[in-house]
């Protein structure tokens, strides 16, 4: 650490740690890491507890009790930039999917003791809660991504995190496009670029963890899914993965299941 | 347009040399004249204030008039000015006849004012009078909307304020300023 | 040359491929990378090829808008297929390559800016098509055919080897006769293959080619074969040209008359803005520069990435992008490559290849856009009065690039002398100009800080040994620029652009129109002129801001406004009770005075909706659009014509402008998303 260095706190919400192991994950990075900044918060490492502020706060997993829901306004208020990292924090996670569910059921099915668990009717991110200053998207974030924020940080550029489509990266990579070739259906064209096309590498479709593009045109592309002989069912399975509830997403499944997520007062304030 | 200090000018004088006289046959131009008055304020005056009835409609003969309004927290702020040959006022044409802003002098200013009533009087007596008057005041009052379209759009205020929602690679800027040192940053919620 | 020269025929028997790829990889001694078609991922792309086992050998694809696959016919042949996925852009011009390498060390020599050396080795392109030479052609004009040219890719090309194979087997996508690239190659190749029923009729087109023939020692192609040869390319020809009936490039080249056209907003509605079709299209070029660095190092890189005018960022600057919604980027895509490539570069954008189409998720086909927008469109509709533009060789078989550009120059080091605050967010930096850099009036350069980036700045005062850079602080790079003291190094490259015609103005009255930070760059024409007033008529300067405190140079202005022999006056758009000026917009000041327009020369520079009201003012007053001069901001990667970042119309701001005139920009100034 280093006298005057920026102060980085880590915290997390509802979520599984992946997204802050990613930081771990950065081995060889690790010193030079807290050489430049000042850890003074991060669960998963060290026992340290910073009240704030921080120059900057990593933010995991997604609002889903009401301790939480106050929480993150007074994280929020010590942060001089909140960035999320991940599906959960950025879209609400794969436990957004609860959201569509009858939540009482959900949670009888899930945990044992539903009565211990207080939690809010839906999972939301972080966003529909207070303001984000940035966001690293992913189901667990790309490590290159997370050292790119970092080492922008570090010298004051623009992070060089761009919100292309998935397809970019593909033909960067001289990946033949499974839609075409083969007639998988992929979320890539609609999802934001930055896992470096794993998947569509993988001779699969791409599931859209990274969650929807600003832009995304999503009546070309569930048309076009649903011309070529899904049913409204199948495609809207298609976008029920890490990122449903982030828009356009969100809206795109409900149409297509023909109702709404629960919209829960506790959580939208 | 430009008077030698201590030339005496005539409302007639004043009226030809300004486009809204210019546009009128002489007859129709004196039959104006005769309702107008010199006005000579100094710099700082205020000519009317917002609110009060409209005392007249006024064509500025020299110096700079400016169009003020109040904004707790702001002060004063000048919207825009009227420059020599241009009209003020023209809320007196139109019912309640309420000034909308406040009018004063920037720098020592000389008017030529129609007074309310007698305006009316000589409008409602020779409607080509009126239609050239109000002609006039109605292309003025296009050209003001104009400009305060373009003044509306903030055309040199700074990229952030004018951002929409959610630009392209908005999150990654905003983080940026941070660096900067230019976010302020306020609690959110 | 020897006697396997042009025009000899040759029979290459199916069985002596295998020969034919050891000769080419290298047996004489010299070590080649063979590149060529082979099956991966359920498609045809080029890759390394080892042996003739690699080639497609008895497969056939299936192409359709949205649709590929591939087939086992299980014969022998080896091309019986079209174009796939890849192009030879991969290879010649690779989706990202490092540019330079930048190290900000403490020092006086720390900040360094050095461009990697292009060292591409000997490959063999082998099964390139008439379409694709041609798309070679085409990138030659844009890498190669200006004044700053990327080295690394004429390197790469001077080093490709090109076998050329005639096409026999089109796509139903497939559109190379209409825009007359294909399905036959007629030049640009080393040697030349047409498959037929036993092998190959093998043609030289070069020496180098030449001798490869020798090494194998074939027999010339006997009457029969080449006849077989000749057929099967013209039965292709006639294949392709009997689909494409209605696609008329000639039409096309009108697109961009029509930005208005409904068809637009119908094709955007299902256009997804994926990139696709322009990272498959090999003619394709534009690039974007990466930043890299890693946490606090001193050293980084610039990487140079493949980029499309489909990304939500490529014509954003600060406070927005040109072209925010898909409509107005599917429109810059299909009008460039039909239509503003035209005055670009003297050929069409497109050669007929059908990847585009093939590769759309959404099965956008280009061939039904423009038959819709340019056959639909009605004439009134027409921007410069429904004439149509005449016909033209299309081929661009037919051409041929001369090479003299200088390589795209590296930033170079100067230092910063003197930092002057202008407004709370605007500073002037004095510097020390780097030997060598040389600057017009109305120029920009690149202004780079080592890992952070290099924006376009406008030279605000050019003296000797110096020049002033006046920047507002807007973004990281920018707000990295104003942060620099007095000492600290910086990295300049250019100076780049079309300047102010201050010469040409000498003898006219002079009119300067500048709103907020586009005082800037007009203030090296005040300076000229005023160095030497006589020459001139009367000057006039019209200067706008927001508010008196965001008024750049205002002692300066003030200066202006004292002499008798300059009309100056400034506005802003509001203002507290201590402003004594007029309140309002700039086109006040001037509105109601009349212009000469013979002898009047106007410079006017701010936001894009200044200029327009400030041309509409000046033009109502009598002038001319022709002696209005303008200039434009666009987002810039490269400043030297090679990113294509800053496209207007047919334009590239970063060489045929920044400054324009009102005539010139006139089809273009206030249409939306161009
Ligand atoms: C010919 C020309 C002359 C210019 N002259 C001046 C000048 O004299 N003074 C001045 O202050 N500014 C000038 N600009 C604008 C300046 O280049 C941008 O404000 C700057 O690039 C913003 O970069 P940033 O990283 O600070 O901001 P960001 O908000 O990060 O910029 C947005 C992103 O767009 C990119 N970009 C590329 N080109 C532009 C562009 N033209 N405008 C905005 N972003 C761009 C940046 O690299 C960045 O990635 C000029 C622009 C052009 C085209
Ligand atoms: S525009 Fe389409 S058809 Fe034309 S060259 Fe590009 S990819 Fe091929
Ligand atoms: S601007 Fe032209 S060359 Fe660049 S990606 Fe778009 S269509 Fe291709
Ligand atoms: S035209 Fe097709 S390939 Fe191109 S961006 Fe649109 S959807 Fe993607
Ligand atoms: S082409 Fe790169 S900036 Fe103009």
């Amino acid at each position: 650490m280093t006298r005057g260095a920026p102060t980085v706190g880590v915290v997390k919400f509802a979520s599984c740690d992946g997204c802050q192991l990613s930081l771990l994950d950065l081995e060889d990075h690790l010193l030079e890491i807290t050489g430049t900044f000042d850890i003074v918060e991060f669960a998963e490492a060290t026992s340290r507890r910073s009240p704030g502020p921080y120059d900057v706060l990593l933010v995991e997993g997604s609002v889903s009790t009401e301790e939480q829901a106050a929480e993150i306004l007074e994280l929020r208020a010590q942060a001089r930039t909140l960035v999320t990292i991940g599906a959960c924090a950025t879209a609400g996670g794969i436990q957004a999917l609860r959201n569509w569910a009858d939540h009482d059921e959900y949670r009888r099915a899930v945990y044992a003791h539903p009565e211990y668990v207080a939690s809010l009717a839906t999972s939301t991110p972080v966003s529909s809660h207070v303001r984000v200053d940035a966001e690293l998207h992913g189901c667990p974030i790309d490590r290159g991504e997370l050292l790119e924020l970092l080492s922008a940080l570090a010298v004051g550029r623009r992070p060089q995190i761009r919100e292309d489509a998935v397809c970019l990266a593909c033909k960067r990579r001289g990946v033949v496009c499974v839609t075409v070739a083969r007639g998988i259906p992929c979320l890539g064209p609609v999802t934001n670029a930055g896992c470096g096309a794993i998947c569509p590498a993988m001779d699969r479709g791409c599931y859209g963890c990274f969650g929807p593009r600003p832009e995304a045109n999503m009546p070309s592309l569930t048309g076009s899914f649903l011309a070529s002989g899904g049913t409204r069912a199948d495609v809207a399975r298609l976008f029920e993965g890490f990122t449903a509830y982030a828009e356009p997403f969100r809206t795109t499944v409900s149409d297509l299941r023909g109702r709404g997520p629960e919209e829960d007062a506790d959580a939208q304030q | 347009m430009e008077q030698e200090s201590g030339e005496v000018i005539t409302p007639a004088h004043a009226l030809q040399a300004v486009r809204l006289g210019a546009g009128l046959g002489e007859a129709t131009r004196e039959k104006l004249a005769r309702v107008g008055q010199i006005l000579v304020r100094g710099a700082g005056a205020v000519l009317f204030r917002e609110g009060e009835k409209t005392p007249y409609l006024g064509v500025v003969i020299s110096g700079r008039v400016g169009i003020r309004t109040y904004v707790a927290g702001r002060g004063d702020v000048t919207l825009s000015t009227v420059e020599a040959g241009d009209i003020f006022g023209w809320s007196v044409l139109v019912p309640p006849s309420r000034a909308h802003a406040t009018v004063w002098a920037v720098t020592d200013v000389t008017v030529l004012g129609f007074p309310a009533e007698s305006l009316r009087r000589v409008l409602a007596a020779d409607p080509d009078l009126a239609a050239a008057v109000y002609q006039h005041a109605l292309s003025a009052l296009g050209r003001r909307i104009t400009s305060t379209r373009l003044q509306m759009l903030d055309l040199f205020g700074s990229p952030r304020t004018t951002e929409p929602v959610r630009p392209p690679g908005a999150l990654s800027r905003r983080l940026a300023d941070v660096r900067r040192g230019a976010a302020t940053e306020e609690p959110t919620s | 040359m020897s006697e396997a020269g042009q025009g000899h025929r040759y029979f290459l028997a199916r069985h002596r491929l295998a020969d034919l790829i050891d000769v080419l990889r290298g047996a004489g001694g010299r070590a080649r990378t063979v590149i060529g078609p082979t099956v991966e991922q359920g498609a045809i792309v080029y890759a390394e090829i080892d042996t003739a086992a690699d080639l497609p050998v008895g497969w056939r694809d299936e192409q359709a808008p949205g649709h590929y696959r591939l087939r086992r016919e299980g014969d022998e042949r080896a091309f019986a297929y079209a174009v796939g996925p890849t192009a030879w852009k991969r290879h010649l011009f690779p989706p990202a390559r490092v540019r330079m390498e930048v190290a900000a060390e403490p020092g006086a020599d720390g900040t360094r800016f050095e461009p990697t050396q292009p060292a591409a080795s000997a490959t063999v392109l082998l099964g390139a098509r008439g379409c694709e030479l041609a798309a070679m052609r085409v990138q030659d004009r844009v890498f190669r055919g200006g004044p700053y040219v990327d080295d690394h890719y004429a390197d790469a090309r001077d080093a490709a080897f090109v076998v050329a194979v005639q096409c026999t087997h089109p796509a139903s996508t497939c559109f190379c006769t209409s825009m007359r690239s294909g399905p036959g190659v007629e030049a640009g190749y080393d040697l030349r293959l047409t498959e037929i029923a036993d092998g190959f009729v093998v043609e030289a087109g070069t020496d180098a080619g030449g001798e490869v023939l020798v090494s194998l020692r074939l027999d010339p192609a006997d009457e029969e074969r080449a006849g077989e040869a000749h057929a099967a390319v013209a039965a292709c020809a006639e294949t392709v040209t009997h689909r494409n009936r209605g696609v008329d490039p000639i039409r096309a080249r009108d697109l961009d008359m029509y930005p208005e056209h409904p068809r637009w907003d119908e094709v955007a509605a299902r256009c997804l803005a994926c990139t696709n079709c322009t990272m498959v299209c090999p003619t394709c070029f534009c690039s974007r520069d990466v930043q890299q660095s890693v946490l606090a190092r001193p050293d980084g890189t610039v990487e140079r990435q493949w980029d499309s005018c489909f990304t939500a960022e490529f014509a954003a600057v600060a406070g927005g992008s040109f072209r925010s919604r898909i409509r107005d980027r599917y429109r810059q895509w299909l009008t460039h490559k039909f239509s503003t490539w035209w005055p670009q570069f003297g050929t069409p954008g497109c050669v007929g290849c059908g990847r585009c189409i093939v590769w759309c998720p959404v099965e956008i086909d280009v061939r039904e856009e423009i038959a819709a927008i340019g056959t639909s469109a009605p004439e009134s509709d027409a921007q410069d009065g429904g004439e149509r533009r005449g016909d033209v060789d299309l081929g661009p078989q037919a051409l041929t690039t001369s090479p003299g550009g200088v390589p795209e120059p590296p930033p170079r080091t100067g230092t910063v002398e003197r930092v002057t605050t202008e407004t709370s967010d605007t500073v002037t930096l004095r510097v020390r100009t780097p030997p060598g850099l040389e600057a017009q009036p109305g120029q920009f350069v690149l202004a780079a800080v080592p890992r952070v980036g290099a924006p376009p700045i406008s030279v605000s005062r050019l003296e000797p040994g110096t020049l002033e850079l006046t920047v507002r602080s807007v973004g990281p790079a920018t707000a990295a620029l104003c942060r620099l003291g007095p000492g600290d190094p910086l990295g300049l490259a250019g100076a780049y652009g079309r300047g102010w015609p201050i010469e040409a103005a000498r003898g006219n009255d002079v009119i300067v129109v500048a709103g907020g930070i586009g005082l800037a760059p007009l203030r090296p024409v005040i300076d000229a002129v005023l160095a030497d007033r006589d020459s001139y008529g009367d000057v006039s300067v019209y200067v706008g801001a927001r508010t008196p405190d965001d008024m750049i140079y205002s002692a300066e202005i003030g200066t202006w406004e004292q002499r008798r022999d300059v009309t100056a006056a400034r506005i802003v758009d509001r203002a507290g009770p201590d402003w004594l000026g007029p309140v309002g917009v700039v086109t006040q000041l001037f509105a109601d005075t009349a212009r000469e327009a013979a002898s009047t020369v106007a410079f006017v520079c701010g936001p894009e909706r200044m200029m327009q009201a400030s041309v509409d003012a000046l033009v109502d007053s009598g002038m001319r659009a022709e002696s209005i001069w303008l200039t434009t901001e666009r987002h810039m990667e490269c400043g030297v014509g090679l990113c294509g970042h800053c496209q207007l119309g047919p334009y590239f701001v970063c060489r045929d402008g920044p400054v324009f005139t009102a005539a010139e920009l006139g089809p273009y100034l206030g249409v939306e998303g161009i």
